[in-house]
């Protein structure tokens, strides 16, 4: 029986270690990339896709112009079916910005497996910031700092 | 579907060399096949030979976004139709190919009319193998006919998979010694320019020997 169950278990593992849906890198005819408010320009930034808690997934691909991308399809290792995706850009490496998330039906499955999937016709495109917005603990240090420095001049 | 094949110019190089002990002839047929394609997922196949059949010359343009989806034996190798305004205007990536009679997946962009031109094989030129497993398959002529009219290298386990719009019906070629052979539950159809996807349980040839005349 334990040898059985480890055998059902190995079995899983390595299905889901080879699960992986595909899906068009492109968003020509979709909302565009935006930089600051600004459809972005020809290799302005990098975009790829993020998986619902923002960990970025499959390949990359750079702005063509007028703020569209396409760099053929790519796979999405560890994700099969439908799935909350997001939209990631980045400009020279920097911070990533994330649209807002959309569902999809990965391709890769089925006999014959179906084409790679493509963003939703309702897709209404991703503005990058590139504005720095401090994390929450960097603004708690500073108000607790300035606290501190008020005080001591009461003193 | 509307298939519309116009066979046009066929002598462009009927050389005649009248000569006492010798006279060579060549005959090409070029033309033209128009394909109506459904917007979304259209399995479709390239019927005529075009250069070196890259796909910007055998699908010269179509509704921007459109992909094309090869198999390659694994998955899927793509590309997509490109129209950026003043930026650019092309098949991304360009270096994709369509060799004649090999299948693929077209996704258009909206519902359209693209257009095959290009010279039909003939003879051994129209001959092909296919291999076991998986792979898109459409004929190397532009005729229309069951899979059996095409003279498809059918065997025992065989299973064709016609795309119908949303999903695939299949059927497989049985054989039962002395009692049937032959594909159940239909002959499949492969029209002029279509495809249907194949699980060949082992490899063959798929001779046509294709000739106009």
């Amino acid at each position: 029986m334990k040898k059985f169950v480890l055998t059902a278990l190995c079995a899983l593992v390595s299905v889901s270690a080879f699960a992986q849906g595909t899906i068009q890198l492109s968003n020509i005819g979709k909302g565009i990339v935006s930089i600051d408010g600004a459809a972005a320009g020809p290799g302005s930034a990098t975009v790829q896709y993020a998986d619902a808690n923002n960990n970025l997934v499959g390949g990359t691909a750079s702005i063509l112009g007028a703020g569209f991308f396409s760099g053929g399809s790519t796979t999405l290792d560890g994700l099969t079916g439908e799935v909350t995706l997001k939209l990631a850009g980045t400009v020279d490496g920097a911070a990533y910005s994330f649209s807002d998330p959309f569902t999809v039906s990965l391709g890769g499955a089925g006999t014959p497996p179906s084409p790679a999937a493509a963003l939703p016709g309702d897709f209404s495109g991703l503005n990058i910031s590139t504005v720095a917005v401090p994390e929450p603990s960097t603004i708690a240090l500073a108000v607790l700092g300035g606290a501190a420095l008020f005080f001591r001049r009461r003193k | 579907m509307r298939t519309k094949t116009l066979l046009i110019a066929a002598v462009l190089g009927a050389a005649g060399l009248a000569s006492a002990s010798a006279q060579v002839t060549s005959v090409n047929a070029v033309g033209y096949v128009n394909k109506d394609l459904a917007a979304g997922l259209n399995l479709v196949s390239n019927p005529l030979s075009n250069g070196g059949n890259a796909i910007g010359d055998v699908i010269p343009t179509a509704p921007s976004g459109s992909v094309v989806f090869a198999w390659n034996g694994a998955g899927y190798d793509s590309s997509q139709f490109v129209v950026i305004p003043g930026v650019l205007s092309g098949w991304q990536p360009a270096d994709l190919s369509l060799p004649v009679g090999d299948g693929f997946f077209i996704q258009a962009a909206e519902a359209t009319t693209i257009t095959f031109v290009g010279e039909v094989l003939q003879g051994g030129d129209s001959n092909k193998d296919v291999p076991a497993g998986l792979s898109i398959q459409g004929s190397t002529v532009p005729v229309s006919g069951t899979m059996t009219d095409h003279g498809f290298p059918a065997g025992s386990g065989d299973v064709v998979f016609s795309w119908n719009g949303a999903g695939f019906d299949s059927a497989e070629y049985v054989v039962i010694p002395g009692v049937l052979e032959g594909w159940q539950p239909a002959d499949p159809t492969l029209g002029v320019a279509d495809a249907v996807f194949v699980d060949k349980a082992e490899g063959g040839a798929w001779d046509r020997n294709f000739s106009i005349n």
